[in-house]
């Protein structure tokens, strides 16, 4: 009989905010314990495979056969070096749906970050001080970021995302996104062929399990 | 007035302020409660590290060396080749003897040494599903066979394809090379990894060419049968075992997701059992969304786990100065700086 008075009343009760209010910080407590394991997660960089892939063919498909062919990709050639992989039937040329299906599955692992080791070779012989940067093609738009590295005595750059480029959260992770790039390589010192960097023929695309990646140039 | 509202009962102030005080103090608690139990999980964790250390050494006193790395990825354990270089499994399938898992080790024992007989496929199917709990870190996930989902050109070329794995949370010490699996190569002045390295024969195993002993500076790559003569910083400077990094999205998966989780433990050398402590390797906490194939790390907070070749187990701080965690790896550079244990609290 009394609780059943005290329930009546608590609808228009002046404690009813107060009650509220107690149980959203006990709910609070609660929810922020369940988070409190691990550091925030790495963002994935958004990608529409449907989009990216039109716009692919916009960019590439100089000819305006609605396919990609080998000669058309020499301007892509982070495409080219896989072919195997996005040719599904195996006639020599890429069609829209194609470049929509490896998009989505090089994008799959729904990772933000990987590490990428990059060598780069002159002439049969490692090159240390090379500037090596990773510029993602312009059809995965603007949330795949470009990544810098610097080779080593041994010529290997361990390759990273700029900190202006990436949220403070993730400064300070060594690694690139998932996607396809054209690599360019500079040197301060010695003179490396336009090839290589201004008109790079240079591609490279993110594999699972193989994070390194050798680039041989020549300049005889 | 006094009376009558005692016999009410509660007033309705009364029993708000009594919710609020058990808010407060559940929310005080819980977190203290979650630290004490992780701080469990993480004892257990430097235990089976404890395990795994003494494997080592016990495999040390019987044979002279440390385990070795096995041969690659896609070949399994086989008790009828021994110890050595020339046993193909990991040294997980290498220590099993030592750690009371004799059992386990003997599953591929098809009685033909020289052959890969039918039998010996049947049972390397048993092999690979064989979780152990002491290889599993319980702050991570429970010791259980996964699904196997790789396409056919990582089926073990001594066995069968499997279709449940089990996988281990824990690496050995492969050194500080930059490009993880590959070799340094000082002649030809490159990383590389040779196609003939990659696959065996069984009956040419005697002339076999195997990677070079400097190609890696740790103690548990493939080609090298490290004795403690060889660890000249000192068997409790350098690292043997620790905990692999992983990303929590991928603890439980079919393995197509991550290449440093995906064969069976029993494999040879690869990501999935041998890791790197170079400055491109750095230790990293458990995140999602954060792939790393090379480096060591573990999902407990403040720090992972690693045991020297010693047999002692200490737990590193993920802050570790990077030349000092990459030196501790490198069993003869000279260099005999440990990281600086940090206190086990709960």
């Amino acid at each position: 009989m009394k609780f059943v008075a005290l329930t009546m009343n608590f609808k228009n009760c002046a404690f009813r905010r107060v009650f509220l209010q107690v149980s959203l910080v006990v709910a609070c407590f609660m929810y922020l314990e369940g988070c409190s394991r691990g550091p925030a997660a790495v963002q994935v960089p958004d990608v529409d495979p449907a989009d990216a892939s039109q716009q692919a063919m916009e960019l590439y498909d100089t000819d305006h056969d609605g396919a990609l062919s080998d000669k058309e990709l020499v301007s892509c050639p982070g495409i080219q070096r896989h072919m195997q992989l996005y040719d599904k039937d195996g006639n020599g040329s890429l069609s829209l749906e194609e470049v929509e299906e490896q998009i989505r599955q090089l994008l799959s692992s729904r990772v933000g970050v990987t590490s990428l080791r990059v060598d780069v070779r002159m002439n049969g012989r490692p090159l240390p001080g090379a500037q090596v940067k990773i510029v993602p093609e312009k059809y995965l738009g603007e949330n795949v970021k470009t990544a810098y590295g610097t080779t080593n005595p041994r010529g290997t750059a361990a390759m990273d995302i700029r900190d202006e480029d990436s949220p403070a959260s993730e400064h300070g992770l060594r690694g690139v996104h998932y996607g396809t790039y054209k690599v360019e390589v500079t040197h301060p010192e010695i003179s490396i062929p336009e090839k290589y960097n201004t008109q790079t023929t240079l591609g490279y695309e993110t594999e699972k399990g193989n994070p390194n990646f050798v680039v041989e140039l020549k300049n005889r | 007035m006094d009376k009558s509202r005692r016999l009410q009962g509660f007033t309705l102030v009364e029993l708000l302020v009594v919710i609020a005080i058990i808010g407060v103090l559940v929310g005080l608690l819980l977190p203290a409660v979650q630290a004490a139990r992780e701080a469990a999980r993480r004892m257990q964790c430097v235990n089976n590290l404890k395990q795994m250390g003494l494997g080592f050494l016990n495999h040390e006193s019987t044979h002279g060396i440390l385990p070795c790395s096995g041969w690659t990825a896609v070949y399994l354990g086989d008790p009828l080749l021994g110890t050595g270089r020339e046993q193909p499994g990991g040294w997980i399938y290498q220590i099993l003897p030592y750690v009371e898992q004799q059992a386990i080790y003997d599953i591929t024992d098809d009685g033909d040494k020289l052959n890969i007989t039918a039998a010996q496929r049947q049972q390397s199917i048993d092999l690979q599903g064989k979780p152990i709990s002491f290889f599993n870190c319980p702050s991570r996930r429970p010791a259980q066979a996964q699904p196997y989902a790789l396409s056919n050109s990582w089926t073990p070329r001594n066995g069968a394809r499997a279709p449940f794995v089990a996988r281990s949370d824990y690496a050995a010490n492969a050194g500080d090379g930059e490009k993880g699996m590959e070799f340094w190569l000082e002649d030809e002045k490159k990383y590389e990894t040779k196609i003939e390295w990659l696959f065996f024969d069984y009956k040419t195993l005697g002339d076999k060419q195997w990677p070079p002993l400097d190609g890696q500076t740790g103690v548990n790559y493939q080609g090298a049968e490290i004795g403690f003569k060889d660890i000249t910083d000192g068997s409790s400077n350098t690292y043997a075992v620790g905990e692999k990094y992983l990303n929590p999205l991928y603890y439980e998966s079919d393995g197509t997701d991550d290449g440093g989780d995906n064969h069976s433990m029993y494999q040879g050398f690869d990501w999935d059992v041998n890791r790197w402590t170079s400055v491109n390797d750095p230790p990293l906490q458990d995140r999602l969304g954060q792939e790393s194939y090379g480096s060591f790390g573990s999902a407990h907070p403040g720090g992972f786990n690693m045991a020297n070749c010693d047999g002692s187990v200490q737990i590193v701080s993920y802050d570790v100065d990077p030349d000092v965690h990459r030196r501790a790896s490198h069993r003869n550079d000279g260099g005999g700086i440990l990281p600086v244990q940090i206190p086990i609290t709960p």
